[in-house]
């Protein structure tokens, strides 16, 4: 057992209050992924769970106990930074087996499972080296070795590969699922990477301004957005926003568009609301609604491209086609989409859906 | 500013007259000493720039045992200082310069406060202490009393050097187990060698050379520390005062700290910097 | 797990460890010097003597009339204030004019700092003795060298001279103190940002108006806490005159006026009050002197 409850979780500083009452409870094994902006407090509240910071109010459980006054070092964690913090004067190989050294462990066995967790982790040549004589990759295996020798039930990840290069951040992330895969450790990892969270979450928890915007799956929170906030943050490019209204008109519900009126099934809400269509649910020319649109831009990426259109009103939205689609800047095109990929949000930006649904 | 060639020349060559100027008025004395102590007898009051290089005056006064005794006393101060100030400064430092705790600026003020304290205004109450210590008299007075100018000082320098240090290290080490007390001796210790040095030298010169405690709180000659057996030396009478001796004996005091300003220039300036400018 | 026992957070936790740390550094500056600071001042009020400094009775102010009424002692407070103003603002002038030519750039600038640092780095007392042979009236080579270029007959009586005494220590001070400022103001010359000087070229801005209206203005607080510590340390100047200049009446200064009433004359009371004095003086004088430049921010760096 060795899940992690968070209880209403609240944490100030001072007067400011950085993380406004979060439940969560994570199962044992998870890997459970924060995303938000910057600043939103995903680093205080793994930090929270790690012990580095203290929990004003609310509880936190780890295995069903109580830790909010528990030292980080009793808590069985174990912790990868986003700067590495290598200790600087050790080399690679005592910078693994530092914790076990701490925990007075026979040198025999610090030495087995430094070895063990140097090969697993393909640094097995590099005992030798102190970490400035590594590269950013090799620092963050020695990093990731480091937690992994103590053989703990909970790590934790605060945006660990956020100081690498595109094609090394790709190989550690694959190199992460592995060690959760083959560890079953039950896991928190901060990121600020879409694809990071996508790939590898069991479960997402969205937060912002120090709040649980919604927990899910990454196809949950990709498909049904509990809200405006998680809609245009999950996903890239982000979902176009339109602003309209929607009308009961007896078994149905009409929304206007400034390009038109469609047809939907009944909401039992009426009034503002913004319509949210991803640019990949865009379809040119066709589908269930369609608008008129001029074309700003085509920027081809290869295997798709995306195409910039003004909707009228100086709203401009994004659609992604795929390969390159035969329309140039100026031109005047239909753009729509069907009923079923769009989503709704009422004033206070919540999903709105469709009666009994 | 554009200079034609020979004002650019010009300029080089003041520059270095004024550097030669300025090299001249702080060396010579030097020279001045060390040439004198190497004539010997009579010779010193004959103005001869040259030395003699005669060594009676070295024989003299290293066959002085109250002389050697005084060096090795400075000596056993100046370490002792060093030892005790860094290690009581590193852990104080620890706590003011990571651990946010209510009374930590108040503490820091205080500290300054305490570095800015004239000396002779603890004279007669540190007098009445030391003896209630019984540590009149002995080398342990002056330790003791040194902590006054030495303790402040490299409290405030590490501390701000130990604030530097990056928090995600400390932090790596506390979810490793590390106790506090571990984490500076295995982590933030070897870190912080720079720092050390410069505060190290910092309190073997100031305690290597003071001269008030060390003239009030030593009695007899065997206990004293160099500075104040060279300010007693003298002579039985105005003419035959012993410069010789004292030329000799000065050299001997200052040859080591010439050789550590020289080797640690870096350091040493960086401690005083550290610790007048702060940013 | 934890039921009925008394939850400390992890914050007390860590600010207990703090005061851990803090204690044994807190206790020996009490003893060393706050407890020391508190029974001089009692002491001041008593009339206490060194050799049996148990007992004593309360006398009020009267160690403070004994003293004011002192003529030496306020000739030592005019040596004092005369020495500190003079020799700092000598030193400072100096000390930036140094300065400003070590950081011109030219190679041999790290050979002048290390030659430099020399004066300073060696005792007080080695220094006086150095300059009290080279000053030594019949022997000494500064007379030889003026004999020799004609400018005086006989060799003058330096340290002995009332006249030329207090001038004298002041310039060995100099000689042993500038570096410490040009050291200063150097860190605080390589703190200023190259670019502004760029621009200002490029603007076509003279060098003097660029050190008139750039250095100065910028290297103002650096000097500012320099002179400061100068200051400190000249109003408890003790070891020079005391080794230059023991006997005069001219360059005694008021520690040495307080330490010898204290241990010369035995008398705690009145060495007391003047030591009390002296502490009341330097923290005015500083009080006054970092209010005038606003440094609390700079000195405390927080
Ligand atoms: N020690 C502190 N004192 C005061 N405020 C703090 C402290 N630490 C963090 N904060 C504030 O708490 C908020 C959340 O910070 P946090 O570091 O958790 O954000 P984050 O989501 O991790 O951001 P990022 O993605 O940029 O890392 C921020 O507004 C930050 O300014
Ligand atoms: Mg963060």
């Amino acid at each position: 057992m060795s899940g992690i409850d968070l209880i209403n979780v609240v944490k100030r500083f001072g007067a400011l209050t950085v993380i406004d009452g979060v439940d969560l409870a994570i199962a044992e094994g998870e890997f459970v992924v924060f995303v938000g902006p910057s600043g939103c407090g995903k680093s205080t509240l793994l930090r929270m769970i790690a012990g580095l910071e203290e929990i004003s109010d609310g509880e936190l459980r780890i295995a069903g106990s109580r830790m909010n006054e528990t030292p980080p070092a009793k808590r069985n964690i174990a912790m990868v930074f986003q700067s590495y913090a290598l200790y600087p004067h050790m080399n690679v190989e005592r910078n693994l087996g530092f914790a076990l050294e701490t925990a007075r462990l026979p040198a025999a066995e610090i030495r087995e499972r430094v070895t063990k967790a140097a090969k697993f982790l393909k640094i097995d040549h590099l005992l030798d080296r102190r970490p400035a004589q590594l590269s950013g990759g090799q620092q963050q295996r020695v990093a990731i070795g480091r937690a992994l020798v103590r053989q703990q039930k909970l790590f934790l990840f605060d945006e660990p590969l956020s100081n690498l290069d595109a094609d090394l951040r790709m190989e550690m992330r694959v190199e992460i699922a592995r060690i959760h895969r083959e560890v079953k450790a039950t896991t928190v990892y901060v990121t600020h990477d879409q694809m990071e969270a996508m790939t590898l979450a069991d479960r997402i928890v969205v937060l912002k301004d120090g709040r649980i915007a919604q927990v899910g799956t990454p196809m949950e929170l990709y498909e049904r957005p509990a809200n405006r906030f998680v809609a245009g943050f999950i996903g890239s490019p982000r979902m176009n926003f339109l602003p309209g209204m929607l009308v009961r008109e007896g078994e149905e519900s009409v929304l206007s568009l400034a390009g038109g009126r469609h047809r939907l099934s009944a909401h039992d809400y009426a009034g503002d609301v913004s319509l949210g269509i991803r640019p990949e649910d865009l379809i040119l020319g066709g589908g269930d609604a369609t608008l008129e649109a001029e074309v700003l831009l085509v920027e081809p990426l290869g295997g798709e491209s995306l195409v910039h259109l003004n909707v009228g009103d100086g709203r401009s939205i994004v659609a992604k086609a795929q390969g390159r689609p035969e329309i140039r800047p100026g031109a005047t095109t239909v753009v729509g989409w069907n009923h079923t990929r769009a989503h709704l949000f009422d004033k206070d930006e919540r999903a709105l859906n469709p009666r009994g649904a | 500013m554009v200079r034609s060639a020979t004002g650019r020349r010009l300029h080089r060559i003041a520059i270095y007259g004024l550097f030669a100027v300025v090299a001249l008025y702080t060396l010579f004395p030097f020279y001045w000493m060390i040439a004198s102590s190497l004539k010997s007898g009579q010779a010193i009051f004959d103005v001869t720039f040259l030395p003699d290089l005669k060594f009676n005056n070295y024989e003299a006064i290293l066959s002085d045992g109250v002389f050697l005794r005084s060096l090795l006393n400075s000596l056993i101060v100046a370490a002792s200082v060093v030892a005790l100030s860094l290690g009581l400064a590193i852990a104080a430092a620890y706590a003011l310069g990571r651990i946010d705790f209510r009374g930590r600026s108040p503490i820091m003020f205080l500290f300054l406060a305490v570095s800015m304290f004239p000396q002779i205004a603890l004279l007669s109450g540190l007098f009445e202490m030391i003896r209630w210590l019984g540590l009149y008299n002995t080398l342990g007075s002056l330790i003791f009393a040194y902590m006054i100018f030495t303790l402040p000082f490299n409290i405030w320098v590490l501390t701000t050097f130990m604030r530097s240090l990056p928090r995600q290290i400390e932090e790596a080490a506390i979810m490793d187990g590390c106790s506090p007390l571990r984490i500076v001796r295995c982590i933030f210790l070897p870190m912080m060698g720079p720092a050390l040095i410069s505060t190290g030298l910092l309190a073997f010169i100031a305690s290597w050379n003071e001269f008030l405690f060390a003239l009030t709180f030593i009695l007899t000659d065997e206990n004293r520390t160099v500075p104040v057996a060279i300010a007693l030396i003298s002579g039985s009478s105005r003419y035959e005062f012993p410069y010789g001796a004292i030329m000799a004996a000065s050299t001997i005091v200052t040859v080591p700290l010439i050789v550590m300003a020289l080797l640690f220039q870096k350091y040493i300036v960086s401690g005083l910097t550290a610790g007048a400018v702060k940013g | 797990m934890a039921t009925g026992a008394i939850r400390i957070g992890l914050n007390a936790k860590r600010a207990r460890t703090a005061w851990l740390f803090l204690a044994p550094s807190l206790l020996v500056l009490f003893a060393v010097a706050l407890w020391p600071l508190g029974r001089t001042f009692l002491f001041s009020f008593t009339d206490a003597f060194l050799t049996e400094p148990d007992i004593y009775a309360y006398i009020g102010l009267e160690n403070y009339f004994t003293l004011f009424e002192d003529a030496l002692w306020w000739q030592s407070v005019r040596n004092t204030l005369y020495f500190t103003v003079v020799s700092v603002s000598i030193e400072t002038a100096l000390g930036l004019a140094i300065a400003l030519l070590l950081n011109a750039h030219m190679s041999g600038r790290g050979f002048m700092r290390a030659v430099i640092l020399i004066p300073w780095s060696i005792p007080v007392v080695v220094s006086a003795r150095m300059w009290q042979w080279m000053l030594h009236d019949q022997f000494g080579i500064l007379n030889h060298v003026l004999k020799l270029m004609g400018v005086i007959d006989h060799g003058i009586a330096w340290t002995a001279n009332p006249d030329l005494v207090m001038p004298v220590i002041i310039a060995v001070d100099v000689w042993i103190t500038t570096p410490f400022m040009v050291l200063l103001i150097l860190a605080g010359l390589q703190m200023l940002p190259k670019s502004i000087y760029e621009a200002a070229s490029i603007d076509g801005v003279s060098e003097w108006r660029q050190f008139t209206a750039l250095t100065l203005p910028l290297l103002a607080p650096s000097i500012a806490v320099a002179v400061l510590f100068r200051l400190l340390d000249a109003l408890r100047m003790f070891d020079l005159s005391f080794v230059l200049s023991s006997n005069s009446d001219d360059t005694k200064t008021v520690s040495i006026y307080a330490r010898e009433v204290l241990v010369n004359f035995q008398d705690m009371g009145v060495g007391s009050a003047a030591s009390a004095a002296i502490f009341l003086m330097i923290a005015v004088v500083t009080a006054i002197y970092v209010t005038v430049f606003r440094l609390n921010r700079k000195l405390l760096g927080v």
